[in-house]
């Protein structure tokens, strides 16, 4: 299993829609609106590498999504 | 249930004793070490926010922990 926490930055008003469709991609096991430097937080648990890579990706084409910082799992 | 993520930057090849240690602490669901601008996400899920503030306040003064930084749930 391959953990990672997406850190993601929207534009001001878009945070709740971005969420919703946040929470529908797969491998997503929480996701939730935060106070602080990220407006949204994902915690992602995948089997491999590359599927936590396709997740960023999916959250990048999500409308609102200003950026994004993927810790993942050292090893 | 109050949800948030605590990043932690540890000291230099600290990081395995910080994870085990942070893993004992109740309201801790998952802790790893992790690639990036921090060494190891912690995700805590309280049952409310005194609780969710006490562990924060134990993680971050860990031995070993040198700084860290909260990202605490919007609760709606």
């Amino acid at each position: 299993m391959v953990k990672a926490c997406l850190l993601v930055k929207t534009t001001p008003v878009k945070g709740e829609r971005v969420l919703e469709k946040v929470k529908k991609i797969k491998g997503v096991k929480k996701a939730f609106l935060a106070y602080g430097r990220a407006d949204v937080v994902i915690l992602v648990d995948t089997e491999k590498y590359e599927e936590v890579l396709n997740i960023t990706s999916k959250v990048h084409e999500i409308d609102g999504v200003r950026s994004t910082e993927t810790l993942i799992e050292a090893w | 249930m109050v949800d948030a993520c605590v990043l932690i930057r540890t000291e230099r090849g600290k990081y395995r004793d910080v994870v085990g240690k942070v893993k004992r602490i109740k309201a801790v669901q998952d802790a790893y070490p992790v690639l990036g601008r921090y060494d190891v996400v912690v995700h805590v899920s309280a049952k409310d926010s005194k609780e969710l503030g006490r562990t924060v306040m134990k993680v971050s003064r860990m031995v070993g922990v040198v700084f860290t930084e909260t990202l605490v749930e919007v609760e709606r």
